[in-house]
């Protein structure tokens, strides 16, 4: 028995010298990497890399790497440091806005070729180029660029109010035909990196810039939501009959220098999106959008005294986001991107169950839809 | 050599282990890279495909247990020297020992591929494959027992990863199996034919047979694993279907081991490491069944001792891994064992039972006119 331990344990130390070691202190485990074409065709890469150096105080470097393809690039850029960069560990792949207008697939198809690199990491396009996002804000903030622009995508995915934006997420959307995928647009804000907009592509290019706020009402349709907090603007007139005039006491809305507006606060405690086709030949779609939401901040003092006052409510906020939605819509088609996966309904009710992408493209922009919005005001706090 | 095999009571098994030798023998690395090959030809209806296999499986099943329930308790090389006489019949069973060996041999190079595109890319093939046949002859050394005993084992504990699938499970697309029934019958054929390789196994039934206790649960214990396994084949198939698009799962090599690589946990970062290592307790089951078929039938047709073909065969199967690095080599064996086993496994026991019954009748006639 003793001997046979003893033969286990020598057995498994010796074994572990089989394979290729890695040392920690001898890594740069890149966590971020942006990317950018240069003249020539060429691609400058930008990686923030971690490194287990005792002589640094910082624990981050930024090098940066030029060559025909991205591992060439880092190859290039490992002549800077005296790491060796390991790319296990990207958390997020940012682009440049002009590379993405190229299309980003033939970088994407490294790292998936790479069995080694995490499907889990994030994909984001910068409204200027990559470096410029990653070393401005490098130099402007002590912390660390990458980790922070993760962060902020990873925030605002889990409040649902963008889309996943995984590689695996982006790899799925962009192969699915009838769906474009989205990601988050980071551009700088006071010189620091911020989550400016949301970059709708054609397959696997970048085609246009959406508004951030409109994320959540693509992210409906992708998922449910939960939990997420959106500010809404309505149109004030059909509400001022209720809104407390705190000067004359009155409800008389006296609607001093402000506008026709009033902007609410709400949660969107669940959102539901459905689409269905309503006529082939006519490509004439139906979308339904159910949105249970919280009231948590109005604009001027609004008092919601009975379900008269609720239900107006529901009504001017389901008119504001089917206004929205065909706003969004109409943009969506100008540019020939399909977030929604109207595509994909078509396709599944089509015949024979095929489309080509090129058909989707043509037929797209003649595609009509009725959004039907239909809101629940389900709490609004302590106060009537 | 006898047709019947004499095995003391004390070395039989008992039926109901049955289901763990298929089992292990059918679920190996072929249900890693399944998915792509059924979705290639029957599309969106992969899962009529695999059920049309697995029907077909279980007609093939009752063939060999009628086949077998001709002898008193004789196994596939009995049966060929009782049927074709001694040098045809050894003739084929030479066959089998080839299918045997090349079979194993499939098992081990695409192991090793997976381990090193997924993990250690830099690892020779000669050392993963010293490992992995060192653990083969310590099993095959204990004998069938043992070997049934890792089986069990391995087959009741490597089931965790089951729950790994739920994760990647709540994220699938129920469009991507729409429309329904859109595939003609000759694709659901085609497809069904492209997951014969992940399902052969259950052929070992021809070797273990006489080795069993009780015969007469033989039929159900021996269904229900080949069920099972087309369950798990069925499962893996949908899950990547729905998981990824139509374009990206036509080009994944092993999409059932990306569907680990999606999720993460604060404590593991990357199932997909975990779940190659924990493949070795899948595949080490089918390398053991397999090396004992080999050296077993090795010493019923040609009267060899079980350990010196062992170390034998072990010593060419490693000498074999240098060969065959490049992955369309590696497919190339793999296409090459599939072929091998598609007439071996699923056409060859519909001959060989029309020979076995007209042998029996002519035995009879024998008999009558004899006494």
């Amino acid at each position: 028995m003793i001997r046979k331990t003893i033969l286990l344990l020598i057995f498994s130390v010796l074994l572990t010298s089989c394979v290729p070691y890695k040392q920690l202190e001898e890594l740069g485990i890149i966590n971020t990497r942006g990317v950018d074409k240069i003249e020539n065709n060429q691609l400058e890469t930008t990686i923030i890399a971690y490194q287990f150096d005792a002589q640094s105080p910082e624990i981050t470097t930024t090098v940066f790497g030029i060559g025909n393809t991205i591992k060439g690039a880092r190859e290039n850029a490992g002549y800077n440091t005296n790491f060796e960069l390991s790319p296990g560990q990207i958390r997020l792949e940012l682009y440049g806005k002009e590379t993405a207008e190229d299309g980003i697939l033939e970088y994407l198809s490294t790292l998936v070729r790479d069995a080694r690199v995490s499907d889990t990491m994030l994909v984001a396009v910068s409204n200027v180029t990559a470096k410029e996002v990653l070393t401005a804000g490098q130099e402007e903030l002590m912390t660390d660029v990458g980790q922070l622009i993760q962060s902020l995508i990873e925030k605002e995915v889990q409040e649902y109010s963008i889309p996943k934006t995984s590689l695996q997420n982006y790899l799925r959307i962009e192969s699915d035909i009838g769906q474009d995928p989205v990601v988050p647009l980071i551009g700088l804000r006071d010189k620091k990196p911020a989550i400016v907009g949301l970059a709708a592509f054609q397959n696997d290019r970048l085609v246009g810039e959406l508004p951030i706020d409109q994320a959540f009402l693509i992210n409906v349709f992708l998922t449910n939501t939960k939990d997420t907090p959106l500010e809404i603007t309505l149109q004030r007139e059909p509400l001022s009959d209720y809104i407390y005039n705190n000067v004359s006491d009155t409800y008389q809305a006296d609607n001093p220098e402000n506008e026709d507006q009033f902007t609410i606060l709400v949660k969107v405690l669940k959102g539901q999106g459905d689409i269905k086709l309503k006529n082939i030949e006519d490509l004439h779609f139906e979308a339904n959008i159910h949105l249970e939401v919280d009231l948590y901040e109005t604009s001027e003092l609004l008092s919601i005294k009975d379900e008269k006052i609720a239900s107006i409510l529901e009504e001017e906020m389901a008119k504001e986001f089917e206004r929205q939605y065909n706003v969004l819509f109409a943009q969506l088609q100008e540019i020939n991107s399909d977030p929604f996966g109207f595509g994909i309904i078509y396709r599944i009710n089509k015949k024979d169950g095929e489309l080509t992408d090129t058909e989707w493209r043509e037929k797209f922009p003649n595609v009509t839809v009725d959004f039907n919005v239909n809101v629940d005001l389900m709490h609004y706090g302590t106060i009537q | 050599m006898e047709i019947n095999v004499n095995v003391k009571s004390n070395l039989r098994i008992q039926a109901f282990y049955l289901f763990f030798i298929i089992v292990s023998m059918q679920i190996g690395v072929g249900i890693l890279g399944v998915p792509r090959l059924i979705f290639s030809e029957a599309k969106q209806d992969s899962w009529i495909s695999i059920l049309m296999a697995t029907v077909y499986i279980i007609i093939v099943l009752f063939v060999m247990l009628l086949t077998l329930k001709q002898y008193d308790n004789a196994d596939i090389h009995g049966i060929h020297l009782d049927v074709f006489g001694k040098w045809l019949g050894k003739l084929f069973s030479t066959v089998y020992i080839l299918y045997f060996a090349i079979a194993l041999y499939s098992v081990l190079i695409t192991y090793i591929e997976i381990v090193k595109v997924f993990v250690f890319p830099e690892v020779s093939n000669f050392v993963m494959g010293l490992i992995l046949i060192c653990l083969t002859i310590y099993g095959v050394l204990g004998g069938l027992r043992v070997i049934i005993g890792v089986s069990f084992v391995f087959g009741v504990l490597a089931n965790w990863i089951l729950f790994l699938l739920i994760h990647p499970a709540l994220q699938i697309d129920l469009a991507h199996y729409l429309p329904l029934f859109q595939a003609s019958f000759v694709d659901l054929l085609k497809g069904a034919m492209a997951s014969s390789y992940t399902f052969m196994g259950f052929e070992i039934l021809f070797l273990v047979y006489p080795f069993i206790h009780n015969k007469n649960k033989v039929s159900i214990s021996s269904i229900l694993a080949v069920t099972w396994s087309s369950l798990l084949v069925l499962a893996a198939t949908m899950l990547a279907i729905g998981f990824f698009a139509a374009a990206q799962l036509e080009r994944r090599e092993w999409a059932v081991l990306v569907l680990f690589k999606t999720q993460s946990f604060p404590f593991v970062e990357r199932f997909d490491y975990i779940v190659v290592a924990e493949l070795m307790m899948v595949v080490a089951p089918s390398l053991l069944f397999l090396m004992w078929g080999l050296t077993y039938s090795i010493k019923r047709v040609y009267k060899v001792q079980q350990k010196t073909t062992l170390y034998i065969t072990s010593a060419l199967f490693l000498i074999g891994t240098f060969f065959f690095e490049k992955h369309f080599e590696t497919q190339q064996v793999i296409n090459f064992a599939n072929q091998f086993g598609l007439w071996l496994i699923y056409v060859y026991p519909f001959v060989l039972l029309p020979f076995v019954l007209l042998k029996k009748r002519l035995n009879k006639r024998k008999g009558a006119r004899s006494s």
